[in-house]
């Protein structure tokens, strides 16, 4: 056979072929990152960029759950192992590490990976290999989407504008406002807000929007959003906000002694940091609750526990994305456990859609509906004295 | 040693002027094109990933390193050919097409900006690319009918002439060849006289001018050739994402290939090529560390950031050249064995630099 550089490419290209269409039959018929005594999941978080100072809580708490698993036995005798890498915040950096944790480290699944830009950019491509995606922290229903609501995703983080709209409709009913203003982020997270107001309004049958103001990332002066606010005669501002900004916006209304203004801020706002940071500003905040906070007084026994271990273990306090973290994981831990010894991604996915999940973090029991946590409940509190004090019952 | 011993005026063009160039390079493009009987999947997809880095690099080299001026907004270029790249392909124009018609609508994003480098320098023309690319974050997050807004937008599959280009392997081939025809397109026009005439711009303009060249088209003119590359990298990077949102292309990336360009070495293609692998690879090779490293040193947060600031910090003091200028004194540390003076590279005055140092 005569050897030319087209044959050399046919013959490389069918090679190829071959070798691929291989490599994908074995992928589906042999679960990977499930070995013999040992299951290997992943990770990506922002360990190198703007955020990555409150990722340690995640990873700790991700790492202290698997840990007490492995302590017990494991699950059906296997071990689970997490690689964590860093994305960075950037989705190029996190494609990387989701082609590491696919490719390379033929990983299992891929548990609360962080970032809303980290996460569209790789649950598609993490989803089509067969992998598990389980807890994203970023929107829900756009991660949903952007997977083409593969049956591998699962999601559990509350969506912001279906709970917000929710809070809004009570609020309105409840303390019969009727001007309405929003505060709000530029970008997913200020979408989603809007949108859930959109669906608030409709659903009370009332009030209306009379003032919207938009703010950057990284804003730290509120003054003129809230000057707008109490210009349009606002009763309530929903603030699209989240720490830093809420406690903002807060110091603002106080600074106008703008009496007679309800501040309810999203779920990313009703922190308790922000209690904490805000001191006598934030006094009076109204908060969207989605899941239940503890602090170090908590009454709930193991809330209690929970925060001694992890204190304990690793020197610091936890804080609530240490508690979700930790909730999240012991579920897919379950979903494994429920799995069986004959673990596959099909077989996590039947078992994983039957559990049901609750404790310390949650409000009710959880189970998954198309793949994402329900029922969503929500809760209103007020920051007194400081700390956030429901005022509501779940709904 | 080894002296030039040029029988033709033209000789002293070549790109390869030595035999040991040819062995070598040969050798570095085998081994590029062997690789993938030999590399896994995920080592594919990660050197296809440093590819496109290098692509952009050297757009920004072209501006920065061989025309002086500075940029801190070239993730701009970079948004514009993903975004334009990913809507052409969206409304059916073929890959083959919309490649270069993405990399033209950056050329002419960049034309725009090189307006008013006519007019500022250094510090302010900084300035204005930072604003340039803050601009462009904002358009991308606003411009919902073409961009998606902030909720983004998927890439179609890359396929071209009826071949699917999205294996690993495949995609890593693609990502070689526009690599390559980059370099040589870039290497061929800098040593053609407009070539001269962007180094001749960067280390007097008072004396381009004075030579005849239009320094004012000659800033634009780079300025659009260096947006229309690096949006040709953009063009590949959104195949690399295959979702893009606005937070892929922030102020970090701008940053990221300044430094490619800055440790690299300015005023040369391999410096821009080398800044990018080391940039490119070092997430990787920090996180393969950890693994080895003791479990508490492995576990503290900020090491990432620790280990790129060390690596900045090594090559600001001690070779300010950057690779490209410590590759050159080892060749010639070789080449000269045992008789190599430290002074052949001492600093010359700034009135007497010019490219002909490589």
């Amino acid at each position: 056979m005569k050897l030319n550089r087209r044959s050399m490419l046919a013959s490389s290209a069918a090679a190829l072929a071959v070798g691929s269409s291989l490599g994908f039959g074995t992928g589906r018929a042999r679960a990977s990152g499930v070995h013999d005594d040992e299951i290997v999941i992943g990770t990506h978080l922002d360990l190198s960029g703007p955020v990555a100072a409150g990722m340690p809580m995640l990873r700790n708490a991700m790492q202290m759950r698997i840990d007490r698993a492995n302590e017990a036995g494991g699950i059906h005798g296997r071990r689970i192992r997490l690689i964590v890498e860093d994305n960075g915040s950037q989705p190029q950096l996190a494609v990387r590490a989701a082609q590491k944790l696919i490719r390379s480290d033929e990983v299992f699944g891929i548990l609360n990976p962080f970032g809303s830009g980290t996460n569209a950019a790789t649950v598609g491509m993490a989803t089509e290999a067969g992998r598990i995606v389980f807890a994203p922290w970023a929107a829900s229903n756009v991660m949903q989407q952007v997977a083409g609501n593969s049956p591998y995703l699962f999601t559990t983080v509350q969506n912001y504008h279906t709970t917000t709209g929710r809070a809004l409709a009570w609020a309105i009913n409840e303390w019969g406002v009727e001007r309405i203003g929003v505060i709000y982020q530029e970008g997913p997270f200020g979408d989603l807000i809007r949108g859930g107001v959109t669906m608030g309004l409709a659903e009370a049958g009332a009030g209306e929007v009379v003032a919207e103001a938009a703010y950057r990332p990284g804003d730290i002066d509120f003054s003129s959003q809230v000057a707008r606010m109490r210009a349009a005669g606002v009763e309530l501002v929903i603030a699209g906000t989240i720490i830093r900004e809420t406690v903002g916006v807060m110091s603002e209304v106080k600074k106008l002694d703008w009496d007679g203004v309800r501040v309810l801020t999203a779920i990313p706002g009703r922190a308790t940091l922000v209690a904490r940071l805000g001191g006598d500003e934030v006094e009076g905040l109204y908060g969207i609750g989605g899941w239940q906070l503890h602090g170090p007084d908590t009454e709930d026994a193991d809330a209690r526990a929970w925060l001694a271990d992890f204190a304990e273990t690793y020197g610091v306090d936890a804080d609530e994305n240490a508690a979700n973290a930790w909730s999240y994981t012991s579920w897919f831990i379950d979903a494994l456990e429920a799995a069986g010894r004959d673990l596959s991604a099909d077989s996590f996915v039947e078992a994983a859609r039957a559990t049901r999940h609750a404790d310390f973090t949650t409000f009710t029991e959880l189970g998954f509906e198309d793949n994402h946590a329900m029922p969503e409940l929500v809760r209103v509190d007020q920051v007194q004295d400081g700390r956030w004090v429901p005022l509501t019952d779940p709904f | 040693m080894r002296f030039a011993y040029d029988t033709e005026y033209r000789q002293g063009f070549a790109l390869l002027r030595h035999p040991e160039d040819w062995a070598n390079y040969g050798l570095l493009a085998a081994l590029l094109l062997a690789a993938p009987f030999f590399a896994s999947n995920y080592i594919l997809g990660e050197m296809a990933y440093v590819l496109i880095l290098c692509i952009a690099a050297m757009g920004l080299m072209l501006l920065t390193g061989f025309t002086g001026q500075i940029s801190l907004g070239h993730a701009a270029f970079v948004a514009i050919g993903a975004y334009a790249h990913a809507w052409l392909m969206r409304q059916g124009v073929p890959m083959a097409a919309s490649i270069p018609l993405a990399a033209l609508i950056a050329a002419a994003a960049g034309l725009v900006v090189g307006i008013p480098a006519i007019r500022v320098h250094g510090l302010y023309l900084a300035m204005v690319t930072l604003a340039f690319a803050i601009i462009v974050e904002q358009l991308i997050g606003m411009w919902r009918g073409v961009t998606g807004g902030f909720m983004g937008l998927s890439v179609p599959r890359p396929e071209m002439f009826g071949l699917s280009l999205a294996s690993p392997t495949a995609f890593y081939y693609f990502c070689l060849a526009v690599a390559v025809v980059v370099l040589l397109g870039l290497l061929n026009l800098l040593r053609s006289g407009l070539g001269r005439a962007f180094v001749g711009v960067r280390d007097s303009e008072a004396a381009a001018a004075g030579l005849g060249i239009n320094v004012k088209r000659v800033k634009i003119g780079a300025f659009g050739l260096s947006a229309g590359v690096t949006g040709l990298a953009g063009a590949l990077m959104a195949h690399h994402i295959g979702y893009l949102t606005p937070d892929g292309f922030t102020l970090l990336l701008s940053l990221e290939l300044v430094l490619m360009v800055v440790i690299g070495g300015l005023g040369s293609m391999r410096g821009a090529i080398m800044g990018a692998v080391v940039i490119g690879v070092l997430p990787v090779a920090i996180s393969r560390l950890k693994a080895v490293l003791p479990d508490v040193v492995a576990r503290q947060f900020g090491l990432e950031l620790f280990v790129f600031g060390a690596i900045l910090a090594f090559f600001v003091l001690f070779e300010p050249r950057g690779l490209n200028g410590r590759w050159l004194k080892l060749r010639a540390l070789i080449q000269s064995f045992p008789l190599y003076r430290r002074d052949t590279f001492r600093r010359q005055k700034a009135y007497m630099k010019s490219e002909r140092d490589k």
